[in-house]
Protein backbone atom coordinates (compact mmCIF):
# COMPACT_ATOMS: atom_id res chain seq x y z
CA UNK A 1 0.00 0.00 0.00
CA UNK A 2 1.38 3.41 -0.95
CA UNK A 3 1.30 5.94 2.15
CA UNK A 4 0.99 9.75 1.19
CA UNK A 5 1.46 11.96 4.14
CA UNK A 6 -0.06 15.88 2.99
CA UNK A 7 1.07 19.10 5.26
CA UNK A 8 0.87 17.31 8.30
CA UNK A 9 1.10 19.37 11.66
CA UNK A 10 1.12 18.51 15.65
CA UNK A 11 1.77 20.03 18.26
CA UNK A 12 1.18 19.28 22.10
CA UNK A 13 0.29 22.52 23.90
CA UNK A 14 2.79 24.93 23.50
CA UNK A 15 5.55 22.66 21.62
CA UNK A 16 5.29 22.22 18.13
CA UNK A 17 5.64 18.16 17.36
CA UNK A 18 5.71 18.07 13.68
CA UNK A 19 5.67 20.91 11.36
CA UNK A 20 4.29 20.93 7.82
CA UNK A 21 5.76 17.21 7.06
CA UNK A 22 5.13 15.92 3.42
CA UNK A 23 6.17 12.31 2.40
CA UNK A 24 5.51 10.32 0.31
CA UNK A 25 6.09 6.43 0.61
CA UNK A 26 5.79 3.61 -2.10
CA UNK A 27 3.80 0.11 -1.82
CA UNK A 28 6.69 -2.06 -0.95
CA UNK A 29 9.14 -0.39 0.80
CA UNK A 30 10.97 0.29 4.05
CA UNK A 31 11.65 3.29 5.42
CA UNK A 32 13.53 4.33 8.57
CA UNK A 33 12.08 7.53 10.28
CA UNK A 34 15.60 8.67 11.38
CA UNK A 35 16.31 11.63 14.18
CA UNK A 36 17.25 12.00 17.52
CA UNK A 37 14.73 12.30 20.70
CA UNK A 38 12.07 15.18 20.12
CA UNK A 39 12.43 15.22 16.39
CA UNK A 40 8.46 14.41 15.94
CA UNK A 41 9.49 10.84 14.42
CA UNK A 42 7.41 8.57 16.70
CA UNK A 43 4.48 11.20 16.76
CA UNK A 44 4.38 10.67 13.20
CA UNK A 45 4.49 7.22 13.07
CA UNK A 46 1.56 7.53 15.55
CA UNK A 47 -0.33 9.55 13.26
CA UNK A 48 0.17 7.12 10.34
CA UNK A 49 -1.18 4.76 12.73
CA UNK A 50 -3.98 6.56 13.89
CA UNK A 51 -3.28 6.45 17.71
CA UNK A 52 -2.56 9.98 17.66
CA UNK A 53 -4.24 12.59 15.34
CA UNK A 54 -2.94 15.44 13.47
CA UNK A 55 -4.08 19.09 14.09
CA UNK A 56 -3.57 19.59 10.29
CA UNK A 57 -2.97 17.69 6.76
CA UNK A 58 -3.93 14.34 5.10
CA UNK A 59 -3.08 10.89 5.23
CA UNK A 60 -3.75 9.05 2.21
CA UNK A 61 -3.35 5.17 1.80
CA UNK A 62 -3.63 3.97 -1.85
CA UNK A 63 -4.85 7.80 -2.56
CA UNK A 64 -7.67 7.08 0.00
CA UNK A 65 -8.29 9.77 2.77
CA UNK A 66 -7.97 8.23 5.92
CA UNK A 67 -7.09 11.12 8.00
CA UNK A 68 -10.39 10.88 10.07
CA UNK A 69 -10.25 6.84 10.39
CA UNK A 70 -9.68 5.35 13.69
CA UNK A 71 -6.35 3.06 14.44
CA UNK A 72 -9.02 -0.23 14.59
CA UNK A 73 -9.89 0.77 11.16
CA UNK A 74 -6.83 1.65 9.36
CA UNK A 75 -5.39 -2.23 9.26
CA UNK A 76 -2.01 -1.74 10.43
CA UNK A 77 0.26 -3.30 12.06
CA UNK A 78 1.49 -1.90 14.63
CA UNK A 79 4.86 -2.29 16.66
CA UNK A 80 5.30 -1.18 20.18
CA UNK A 81 8.60 0.18 21.62
CA UNK A 82 8.07 -1.57 24.73
CA UNK A 83 6.17 -4.49 23.21
CA UNK A 84 2.97 -4.02 24.62
CA UNK A 85 2.11 -7.54 24.94
CA UNK A 86 -0.83 -8.72 26.43
CA UNK A 87 0.53 -9.81 30.06
CA UNK A 88 -2.34 -12.07 31.44
CA UNK A 89 -2.18 -14.16 27.93
CA UNK A 90 0.25 -16.79 26.51
CA UNK A 91 2.17 -16.01 23.50
CA UNK A 92 -0.56 -17.83 21.35
CA UNK A 93 -2.93 -15.86 22.58
CA UNK A 94 -1.43 -12.61 21.76
CA UNK A 95 -1.20 -13.94 18.19
CA UNK A 96 -4.27 -15.39 17.66
CA UNK A 97 -6.50 -12.45 19.35
CA UNK A 98 -6.40 -10.02 16.55
CA UNK A 99 -8.01 -12.82 14.81
CA UNK A 100 -10.14 -13.77 17.59
CA UNK A 101 -12.14 -10.57 18.33
CA UNK A 102 -12.83 -10.08 14.50
CA UNK A 103 -16.85 -9.63 13.83
CA UNK A 104 -18.15 -12.85 13.27
CA UNK A 105 -18.65 -13.30 9.77
CA UNK A 106 -15.09 -11.85 9.04
CA UNK A 107 -13.17 -14.44 11.51
CA UNK A 108 -11.56 -17.56 10.39
CA UNK A 109 -12.73 -20.53 12.15
CA UNK A 110 -11.06 -21.65 14.88
CA UNK A 111 -8.88 -24.37 13.62
CA UNK A 112 -7.70 -21.88 11.22
CA UNK A 113 -6.96 -19.25 13.65
CA UNK A 114 -4.57 -22.03 15.11
CA UNK A 115 -2.65 -22.88 11.73
CA UNK A 116 -2.07 -18.98 11.04
CA UNK A 117 -0.71 -18.64 14.46
CA UNK A 118 1.76 -21.74 14.45
CA UNK A 119 2.58 -20.62 10.92
CA UNK A 120 3.73 -17.01 12.13
CA UNK A 121 5.17 -18.62 15.13
CA UNK A 122 7.53 -21.08 12.93
CA UNK A 123 8.15 -18.29 11.04
CA UNK A 124 9.26 -15.96 14.32
CA UNK A 125 10.91 -18.97 15.45
CA UNK A 126 8.71 -19.21 18.96
CA UNK A 127 6.99 -22.52 18.26
CA UNK A 128 8.25 -23.99 21.44
CA UNK A 129 7.30 -21.24 23.44
CA UNK A 130 3.69 -20.82 22.65
CA UNK A 131 2.07 -21.30 26.18
CA UNK A 132 4.56 -19.15 27.43
CA UNK A 133 3.51 -16.03 29.06
CA UNK A 134 5.43 -12.61 28.43
CA UNK A 135 7.02 -12.26 31.13
CA UNK A 136 8.83 -15.55 30.38
CA UNK A 137 10.45 -14.18 27.57
CA UNK A 138 13.52 -12.48 26.93
CA UNK A 139 13.59 -9.07 25.23
CA UNK A 140 14.15 -10.54 21.67
CA UNK A 141 11.73 -13.21 22.37
CA UNK A 142 9.00 -10.69 23.42
CA UNK A 143 9.77 -8.49 20.26
CA UNK A 144 9.52 -11.53 18.07
CA UNK A 145 6.41 -12.16 19.45
CA UNK A 146 5.04 -8.53 19.02
CA UNK A 147 5.85 -8.72 15.13
CA UNK A 148 3.90 -12.01 15.01
CA UNK A 149 0.87 -10.30 16.23
CA UNK A 150 0.89 -7.23 14.63
CA UNK A 151 1.82 -9.76 11.51
CA UNK A 152 -1.38 -11.82 12.17
CA UNK A 153 -4.24 -9.45 10.64
CA UNK A 154 -2.94 -9.32 7.63
CA UNK A 155 -2.07 -5.81 7.81
CA UNK A 156 -1.08 -3.81 4.86
CA UNK A 157 1.19 -1.58 6.06
CA UNK A 158 3.40 -2.42 9.39
CA UNK A 159 4.85 0.79 11.71
CA UNK A 160 7.45 -0.18 14.07
CA UNK A 161 8.25 2.54 16.93
CA UNK A 162 12.01 1.83 18.16
CA UNK A 163 11.62 -1.84 17.50
CA UNK A 164 15.38 -2.80 18.67
CA UNK A 165 15.96 -0.33 20.74
CA UNK A 166 15.60 -2.38 23.93
CA UNK A 167 18.12 -5.64 22.90
CA UNK A 168 21.58 -5.61 22.75
CA UNK A 169 23.65 -5.29 19.87
CA UNK A 170 24.46 -8.26 18.99
CA UNK A 171 20.41 -9.32 18.72
CA UNK A 172 19.77 -6.07 17.49
CA UNK A 173 21.70 -6.68 14.45
CA UNK A 174 19.95 -9.85 13.79
CA UNK A 175 16.42 -9.32 14.20
CA UNK A 176 17.04 -6.02 12.03
CA UNK A 177 18.33 -8.11 9.04
CA UNK A 178 15.78 -10.48 10.08
CA UNK A 179 12.83 -7.99 9.50
CA UNK A 180 14.01 -7.13 6.40
CA UNK A 181 13.69 -10.69 4.82
CA UNK A 182 10.25 -10.82 6.52
CA UNK A 183 9.33 -7.45 4.91
CA UNK A 184 10.30 -8.69 1.68
CA UNK A 185 8.54 -11.84 1.72
CA UNK A 186 5.36 -10.21 2.91
CA UNK A 187 4.75 -7.75 -0.06
CA UNK A 188 3.98 -5.13 2.43
CA UNK A 189 5.20 -1.19 2.98
CA UNK A 190 7.05 -0.32 6.42
CA UNK A 191 8.08 2.19 8.04
CA UNK A 192 10.37 2.42 11.54
CA UNK A 193 11.56 4.82 13.50
CA UNK A 194 14.59 4.57 15.01
CA UNK A 195 17.58 7.18 16.40
CA UNK A 196 20.37 4.66 15.49
CA UNK A 197 21.88 5.53 11.91
CA UNK A 198 23.40 2.44 11.83
CA UNK A 199 20.66 0.69 11.66
CA UNK A 200 18.94 2.73 9.44
CA UNK A 201 21.43 2.69 6.63
CA UNK A 202 21.74 -1.35 7.59
CA UNK A 203 18.07 -1.83 6.30
CA UNK A 204 15.90 0.98 5.08
CA UNK A 205 14.98 1.21 1.23
CA UNK A 206 14.75 5.11 2.30
CA UNK A 207 15.82 7.09 5.02
CA UNK A 208 14.03 10.24 6.01
CA UNK A 209 15.90 12.30 8.27
CA UNK A 210 14.37 14.25 10.72
CA UNK A 211 14.79 17.08 13.32
CA UNK A 212 12.56 19.65 15.22
CA UNK A 213 9.63 18.69 13.68
CA UNK A 214 10.78 18.70 9.98
CA UNK A 215 12.15 16.71 7.52
CA UNK A 216 15.78 17.24 6.83
CA UNK A 217 16.60 14.91 4.10
CA UNK A 218 14.80 12.24 2.28
CA UNK A 219 17.01 9.57 0.57
CA UNK A 220 18.48 6.39 -0.08
CA UNK A 221 20.81 5.57 2.52
CA UNK A 222 23.76 6.12 0.12
CA UNK A 223 22.56 9.60 -0.86
CA UNK A 224 21.70 10.80 2.69
CA UNK A 225 25.30 9.47 3.66
CA UNK A 226 27.21 10.41 0.43
CA UNK A 227 25.31 13.67 0.12
CA UNK A 228 23.87 15.03 3.21
CA UNK A 229 21.31 18.25 2.08
CA UNK A 230 21.88 19.70 5.81
CA UNK A 231 24.73 20.21 8.29
CA UNK A 232 22.50 18.48 10.89
CA UNK A 233 22.12 15.03 8.16
CA UNK A 234 25.75 15.60 8.24
CA UNK A 235 26.12 15.37 12.11
CA UNK A 236 23.67 12.88 12.18
CA UNK A 237 24.87 10.00 10.09
CA UNK A 238 28.16 9.53 11.28
CA UNK A 239 30.91 11.29 12.61
CA UNK A 240 32.40 14.76 11.06
CA UNK A 241 34.86 16.97 11.13
CA UNK A 242 34.15 20.93 11.35
CA UNK A 243 36.44 23.72 9.26
CA UNK A 244 35.30 26.63 10.40
CA UNK A 245 36.37 29.95 8.50
CA UNK A 246 35.40 32.63 5.79
CA UNK A 247 34.20 31.82 2.42
CA UNK A 248 34.88 33.92 -0.28
CA UNK A 249 35.07 33.65 -4.00
CA UNK A 250 34.91 29.75 -3.54
CA UNK A 251 37.52 29.86 -1.24
CA UNK A 252 37.39 28.77 2.06
CA UNK A 253 39.95 30.39 4.52
CA UNK A 254 40.32 28.53 7.85
CA UNK A 255 43.19 28.64 10.13
CA UNK A 256 46.32 29.55 8.31
CA UNK A 257 45.10 27.33 5.11
CA UNK A 258 42.64 28.04 2.51
CA UNK A 259 40.75 24.79 0.83
CA UNK A 260 39.29 25.32 -2.74
CA UNK A 261 35.36 24.68 -2.72
CA UNK A 262 33.51 24.88 -5.94
CA UNK A 263 30.49 24.19 -5.01
CA UNK A 264 29.76 27.71 -2.89
CA UNK A 265 30.76 30.56 -4.29
CA UNK A 266 28.80 33.93 -2.67
CA UNK A 267 30.83 37.30 -3.79
CA UNK A 268 30.97 38.97 -0.62
CA UNK A 269 32.74 37.03 2.42
CA UNK A 270 30.66 34.85 4.89
CA UNK A 271 31.38 33.11 7.88
CA UNK A 272 31.01 28.91 6.80
CA UNK A 273 31.83 25.79 7.90
CA UNK A 274 33.22 23.27 5.94
CA UNK A 275 32.08 19.32 6.60
CA UNK A 276 34.03 16.35 6.10
CA UNK A 277 33.85 12.11 7.21
CA UNK A 278 37.11 11.52 8.56
CA UNK A 279 37.59 8.40 6.19
CA UNK A 280 37.61 11.61 3.76
CA UNK A 281 40.48 12.81 5.35
CA UNK A 282 43.68 12.31 3.59
CA UNK A 283 46.91 11.57 5.49
CA UNK A 284 50.43 12.75 4.30
CA UNK A 285 54.31 12.80 5.92
CA UNK A 286 55.42 15.51 3.47
CA UNK A 287 53.82 19.23 2.41
CA UNK A 288 52.95 18.69 -1.14
CA UNK A 289 50.10 21.00 -1.52
CA UNK A 290 48.95 24.01 -0.56
CA UNK A 291 45.69 23.43 0.95
CA UNK A 292 47.11 20.64 3.51
CA UNK A 293 47.14 21.49 7.17
CA UNK A 294 49.79 20.66 9.40
CA UNK A 295 48.55 19.03 12.99
CA UNK A 296 50.42 16.78 15.01
CA UNK A 297 49.36 13.06 16.06
CA UNK A 298 47.21 13.15 19.31
CA UNK A 299 45.90 9.79 19.47
CA UNK A 300 45.69 6.63 18.00
CA UNK A 301 43.20 3.63 18.78
CA UNK A 302 44.20 0.78 16.10
CA UNK A 303 41.22 -1.84 17.38
CA UNK A 304 39.43 -3.60 13.89
CA UNK A 305 39.81 -3.19 10.42
CA UNK A 306 40.49 0.21 10.18
CA UNK A 307 42.51 2.84 12.57
CA UNK A 308 40.99 6.16 14.09
CA UNK A 309 43.61 8.90 14.21
CA UNK A 310 42.76 11.96 17.06
CA UNK A 311 45.01 15.10 15.29
CA UNK A 312 45.28 18.72 16.44
CA UNK A 313 45.73 21.01 14.06
CA UNK A 314 48.89 23.22 14.30
CA UNK A 315 47.45 26.81 13.53
CA UNK A 316 43.65 26.25 15.72
CA UNK A 317 44.66 23.79 18.26
CA UNK A 318 41.29 22.33 16.81
CA UNK A 319 40.68 18.51 16.95
CA UNK A 320 40.45 16.55 13.57
CA UNK A 321 39.36 13.01 13.36
CA UNK A 322 41.05 10.94 10.65
CA UNK A 323 40.09 7.27 9.61
CA UNK A 324 42.66 5.00 7.68
CA UNK A 325 42.51 1.24 6.58
CA UNK A 326 44.74 -0.59 9.13
CA UNK A 327 47.38 -1.72 5.44
CA UNK A 328 47.81 2.25 4.55
CA UNK A 329 48.20 3.23 8.67
CA UNK A 330 51.26 0.33 8.49
CA UNK A 331 52.60 1.58 5.30
CA UNK A 332 52.63 5.55 6.92
CA UNK A 333 54.03 3.85 10.04
CA UNK A 334 52.44 6.97 12.12
CA UNK A 335 53.32 7.68 15.79
CA UNK A 336 51.63 9.86 18.55
CA UNK A 337 53.50 13.36 18.48
CA UNK A 338 53.97 13.05 15.08
CA UNK A 339 53.61 15.97 12.72
CA UNK A 340 51.79 15.16 10.13
CA UNK A 341 49.53 17.13 6.98
CA UNK A 342 45.84 16.64 6.37
CA UNK A 343 43.68 17.07 3.41
CA UNK A 344 39.90 16.55 2.97
CA UNK A 345 39.37 14.97 0.40
CA UNK A 346 36.03 16.57 -0.32
CA UNK A 347 34.35 19.52 1.62
CA UNK A 348 30.98 20.51 1.61
CA UNK A 349 30.40 23.97 2.96
CA UNK A 350 27.57 25.28 4.59
CA UNK A 351 26.67 28.95 5.18
CA UNK A 352 25.48 28.85 9.14
CA UNK A 353 22.90 31.55 8.05
CA UNK A 354 20.86 28.86 6.15
CA UNK A 355 20.49 26.24 8.92
CA UNK A 356 20.22 28.55 12.34
CA UNK A 357 17.21 30.33 13.49
CA UNK B 1 -9.63 -20.28 96.19
CA UNK B 2 -11.82 -17.11 95.32
CA UNK B 3 -9.80 -16.76 92.51
CA UNK B 4 -10.18 -20.21 91.63
CA UNK B 5 -13.88 -19.82 91.70
CA UNK B 6 -13.82 -16.59 89.92
CA UNK B 7 -12.29 -17.98 86.93
CA UNK B 8 -14.31 -21.38 87.02
CA UNK B 9 -16.97 -18.87 86.71
CA UNK B 10 -15.43 -17.01 83.82
CA UNK B 11 -14.50 -19.88 81.61
CA UNK B 12 -18.14 -21.50 82.23
CA UNK B 13 -19.36 -18.10 80.66
CA UNK B 14 -17.39 -18.11 78.06
CA UNK B 15 -17.88 -21.59 76.90
CA UNK B 16 -21.59 -20.95 77.06
CA UNK B 17 -21.85 -17.82 75.43
CA UNK B 18 -19.01 -19.15 73.02
CA UNK B 19 -21.56 -21.35 70.07
CA UNK B 20 -24.07 -18.58 70.74
CA UNK B 21 -21.92 -16.20 69.58
CA UNK B 22 -19.98 -17.94 66.61
CA UNK B 23 -23.84 -18.51 64.80
CA UNK B 24 -24.46 -14.97 65.52
CA UNK B 25 -21.61 -14.70 63.52
CA UNK B 26 -22.15 -17.47 60.92
CA UNK B 27 -25.91 -16.24 60.46
CA UNK B 28 -25.53 -12.15 60.42
CA UNK B 29 -21.76 -11.35 60.23
CA UNK B 30 -20.57 -13.22 57.57
CA UNK B 31 -23.75 -13.11 55.17
CA UNK B 32 -24.03 -9.45 55.79
CA UNK B 33 -20.36 -9.23 54.89
CA UNK B 34 -20.55 -11.45 51.40
CA UNK B 35 -23.76 -9.95 50.17
CA UNK B 36 -22.69 -6.54 51.11
CA UNK B 37 -19.55 -7.00 49.42
CA UNK B 38 -20.68 -8.65 46.34
CA UNK B 39 -23.70 -6.30 46.14
CA UNK B 40 -20.65 -3.33 46.45
CA UNK B 41 -18.18 -4.75 44.21
CA UNK B 42 -21.06 -4.28 41.13
CA UNK B 43 -21.54 -0.91 42.12
CA UNK B 44 -18.42 -0.43 42.37
CA UNK B 45 -17.42 -1.61 39.19
CA UNK B 46 -20.27 0.38 37.79
CA UNK B 47 -19.39 3.41 39.15
CA UNK B 48 -15.84 3.00 38.59
CA UNK B 49 -16.76 2.83 34.43
CA UNK B 50 -19.42 5.51 35.00
CA UNK B 51 -16.00 7.69 36.19
CA UNK B 52 -14.13 7.23 33.47
CA UNK B 53 -16.51 6.76 30.33
CA UNK B 54 -16.33 10.50 29.92
CA UNK B 55 -19.72 10.86 29.62
CA UNK B 56 -20.48 13.76 31.22
CA UNK B 57 -23.89 13.85 33.21
CA UNK B 58 -22.26 9.63 33.98
CA UNK B 59 -19.16 11.31 35.56
CA UNK B 60 -21.00 13.97 37.92
CA UNK B 61 -23.31 11.45 39.16
CA UNK B 62 -20.28 9.31 39.93
CA UNK B 63 -18.23 11.83 41.59
CA UNK B 64 -21.50 13.02 43.53
CA UNK B 65 -21.60 9.59 44.91
CA UNK B 66 -18.34 8.57 45.61
CA UNK B 67 -18.31 12.07 47.54
CA UNK B 68 -20.97 11.56 49.87
CA UNK B 69 -20.71 8.04 50.72
CA UNK B 70 -16.65 8.85 51.41
CA UNK B 71 -17.22 12.03 53.02
CA UNK B 72 -19.52 11.17 56.05
CA UNK B 73 -19.25 8.54 58.58
CA UNK B 74 -20.47 5.14 57.89
CA UNK B 75 -22.45 4.39 61.66
CA UNK B 76 -24.25 8.11 60.64
CA UNK B 77 -25.33 6.38 57.18
CA UNK B 78 -27.03 3.31 58.58
CA UNK B 79 -28.44 5.65 61.25
CA UNK B 80 -29.98 8.11 58.46
CA UNK B 81 -30.94 4.76 56.68
CA UNK B 82 -32.47 2.88 59.52
CA UNK B 83 -33.66 6.02 62.27
CA UNK B 84 -33.69 8.77 59.67
CA UNK B 85 -35.72 6.95 56.84
CA UNK B 86 -38.67 6.01 58.63
CA UNK B 87 -39.74 9.71 59.68
CA UNK B 88 -40.63 10.33 55.30
CA UNK B 89 -42.06 7.03 55.16
CA UNK B 90 -40.01 4.40 54.46
CA UNK B 91 -39.35 1.56 56.78
CA UNK B 92 -36.06 -0.61 56.44
CA UNK B 93 -35.86 -3.82 58.43
CA UNK B 94 -32.36 -3.78 60.46
CA UNK B 95 -31.06 -6.47 57.87
CA UNK B 96 -31.77 -4.58 54.87
CA UNK B 97 -31.01 -1.56 56.41
CA UNK B 98 -27.57 -2.81 57.19
CA UNK B 99 -26.91 -4.00 53.44
CA UNK B 100 -28.08 -0.86 51.97
CA UNK B 101 -25.91 0.78 53.76
CA UNK B 102 -23.15 -1.27 53.62
CA UNK B 103 -23.10 -1.45 50.11
CA UNK B 104 -23.21 2.06 49.51
CA UNK B 105 -20.28 2.78 51.74
CA UNK B 106 -18.27 -0.39 50.50
CA UNK B 107 -19.04 0.76 46.90
CA UNK B 108 -17.91 4.23 46.80
CA UNK B 109 -14.60 3.19 48.15
CA UNK B 110 -14.19 0.38 46.12
CA UNK B 111 -15.39 2.16 43.12
CA UNK B 112 -12.07 4.81 43.28
CA UNK B 113 -10.06 0.66 43.97
CA UNK B 114 -11.23 -0.28 40.79
CA UNK B 115 -10.73 3.05 38.45
CA UNK B 116 -7.48 3.24 39.93
CA UNK B 117 -6.58 -0.62 38.87
CA UNK B 118 -8.26 0.10 35.30
CA UNK B 119 -6.07 3.85 35.55
CA UNK B 120 -2.87 1.91 36.08
CA UNK B 121 -3.00 -0.36 32.88
CA UNK B 122 -0.24 1.03 30.55
CA UNK B 123 -1.85 2.97 27.56
CA UNK B 124 0.12 0.77 25.44
CA UNK B 125 -1.96 -1.86 26.25
CA UNK B 126 -5.05 0.21 24.83
CA UNK B 127 -3.43 0.83 21.99
CA UNK B 128 -2.22 -2.47 21.23
CA UNK B 129 -5.81 -3.75 21.36
CA UNK B 130 -6.66 -0.79 18.89
CA UNK B 131 -4.25 -1.61 16.22
CA UNK B 132 -5.11 -5.35 16.19
CA UNK B 133 -8.65 -4.08 15.45
CA UNK B 134 -10.25 -4.47 19.20
CA UNK B 135 -12.82 -1.69 19.44
CA UNK B 136 -12.92 -0.02 22.79
CA UNK B 137 -15.61 -2.52 24.66
CA UNK B 138 -13.70 -5.53 23.67
CA UNK B 139 -10.54 -3.72 24.64
CA UNK B 140 -11.80 -2.80 28.30
CA UNK B 141 -13.45 -6.19 28.24
CA UNK B 142 -10.89 -9.04 27.09
CA UNK B 143 -7.03 -6.56 27.45
CA UNK B 144 -7.51 -4.18 30.54
CA UNK B 145 -10.42 -5.28 33.19
CA UNK B 146 -8.24 -9.03 33.31
CA UNK B 147 -5.23 -7.38 34.31
CA UNK B 148 -7.34 -4.63 36.20
CA UNK B 149 -8.74 -7.28 38.26
CA UNK B 150 -5.54 -8.38 39.16
CA UNK B 151 -4.08 -5.34 40.12
CA UNK B 152 -7.09 -4.85 42.31
CA UNK B 153 -7.06 -8.10 43.93
CA UNK B 154 -4.91 -6.84 47.23
CA UNK B 155 -6.76 -3.18 47.79
CA UNK B 156 -9.87 -5.08 47.21
CA UNK B 157 -8.98 -8.09 49.64
CA UNK B 158 -7.99 -5.90 52.31
CA UNK B 159 -10.97 -3.65 52.16
CA UNK B 160 -13.53 -6.92 52.55
CA UNK B 161 -11.17 -7.69 55.60
CA UNK B 162 -11.94 -4.43 57.12
CA UNK B 163 -15.89 -5.02 56.09
CA UNK B 164 -15.75 -7.91 58.53
CA UNK B 165 -15.21 -5.75 61.18
CA UNK B 166 -17.20 -2.93 59.87
CA UNK B 167 -20.23 -5.32 60.22
CA UNK B 168 -19.83 -4.63 64.01
CA UNK B 169 -21.43 -1.53 63.40
CA UNK B 170 -25.21 -3.01 62.74
CA UNK B 171 -24.94 -3.56 66.39
CA UNK B 172 -26.20 -0.31 66.86
CA UNK B 173 -29.42 -0.82 64.22
CA UNK B 174 -30.28 -3.44 66.22
CA UNK B 175 -29.09 -6.76 64.03
CA UNK B 176 -28.28 -9.34 66.38
CA UNK B 177 -24.87 -9.73 64.64
CA UNK B 178 -21.51 -11.28 67.07
CA UNK B 179 -20.83 -8.09 68.54
CA UNK B 180 -24.34 -7.29 69.64
CA UNK B 181 -24.59 -11.02 70.60
CA UNK B 182 -21.59 -10.19 72.99
CA UNK B 183 -23.17 -7.17 74.36
CA UNK B 184 -26.01 -9.00 75.38
CA UNK B 185 -24.02 -11.57 77.26
CA UNK B 186 -21.59 -8.88 78.32
CA UNK B 187 -24.79 -6.49 80.55
CA UNK B 188 -26.52 -10.14 81.86
CA UNK B 189 -23.05 -11.70 83.28
CA UNK B 190 -20.87 -8.41 84.56
CA UNK B 191 -18.06 -9.68 82.37
CA UNK B 192 -17.51 -7.13 79.70
CA UNK B 193 -13.73 -7.75 79.69
CA UNK B 194 -13.55 -11.61 78.75
CA UNK B 195 -16.87 -11.51 76.69
CA UNK B 196 -15.22 -8.49 74.60
CA UNK B 197 -12.00 -10.29 74.26
CA UNK B 198 -13.89 -13.51 73.04
CA UNK B 199 -15.90 -11.59 70.80
CA UNK B 200 -12.41 -9.86 68.96
CA UNK B 201 -11.15 -13.24 68.90
CA UNK B 202 -13.97 -14.79 67.09
CA UNK B 203 -13.64 -11.59 64.80
CA UNK B 204 -9.94 -12.67 64.49
CA UNK B 205 -10.83 -16.40 63.65
CA UNK B 206 -12.76 -14.66 60.93
CA UNK B 207 -10.39 -12.82 59.49
CA UNK B 208 -7.43 -14.55 59.73
CA UNK B 209 -9.14 -17.39 57.00
CA UNK B 210 -9.95 -14.62 54.99
CA UNK B 211 -6.31 -13.08 54.73
CA UNK B 212 -5.32 -16.72 53.93
CA UNK B 213 -8.36 -16.95 51.21
CA UNK B 214 -7.25 -13.63 50.10
CA UNK B 215 -3.12 -14.31 49.83
CA UNK B 216 -4.15 -17.76 47.74
CA UNK B 217 -5.96 -15.44 45.35
CA UNK B 218 -3.18 -12.98 44.96
CA UNK B 219 -0.85 -15.87 43.92
CA UNK B 220 -3.56 -17.80 41.74
CA UNK B 221 -3.42 -13.94 39.72
CA UNK B 222 -0.29 -13.14 40.32
CA UNK B 223 1.23 -15.85 38.03
CA UNK B 224 1.35 -15.10 35.17
CA UNK B 225 1.58 -11.31 34.99
CA UNK B 226 4.93 -9.49 34.36
CA UNK B 227 5.20 -6.64 36.63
Amino acid sequence: MSIVIENVSKSFGSFQALKDINLEIQTGELVALLGPSGSGKTSLLRIIAGLESANQGFIYFDKENITTITAKERKVGFVFQHYALFRHMTVFENIAYGLKVRPRNERPKKKDIEAKVYELLELVKLKDLAKRYPSQLSGGQRQRVALARALAVEPKVLLLDEPFGALDAKVRKELRRWLRRLHDEFHISSIFVTHDQEEALDVADKIVVMNQGKIEQIGTPNEVYENPQTPFVYDFLGNVNLFKGRLNNGKLLHGNTVTNVPDGDPSETREAIGYARPHDINISRVKSDEEEVKVSIAHLHIVGPSVQIELIREDTKEYLEAELPKEHYTKLNLKVGEKVFVKPKQLKVFIPEDYMI
Amino acid sequence: MVLDERAERIIGILSDSFFPILKAGLYFTVPLTLITFTLGLILAFFTAIARISGIKPLVAIAKFYVWIFRGTPLLVQLFILFYGLPSVGITLDPFPAAVLGFTLNKGAYSSEIIRAAILSTPKGQWEAAYSIGMTRAQAMRRIILPQAIRVSVPPLGNSFISLVKDTSLAATITVTEMFQKGQQVAAATYEPLWLYIEVAFIYLMFSTVLSYAQSMLERRFDRSVAK
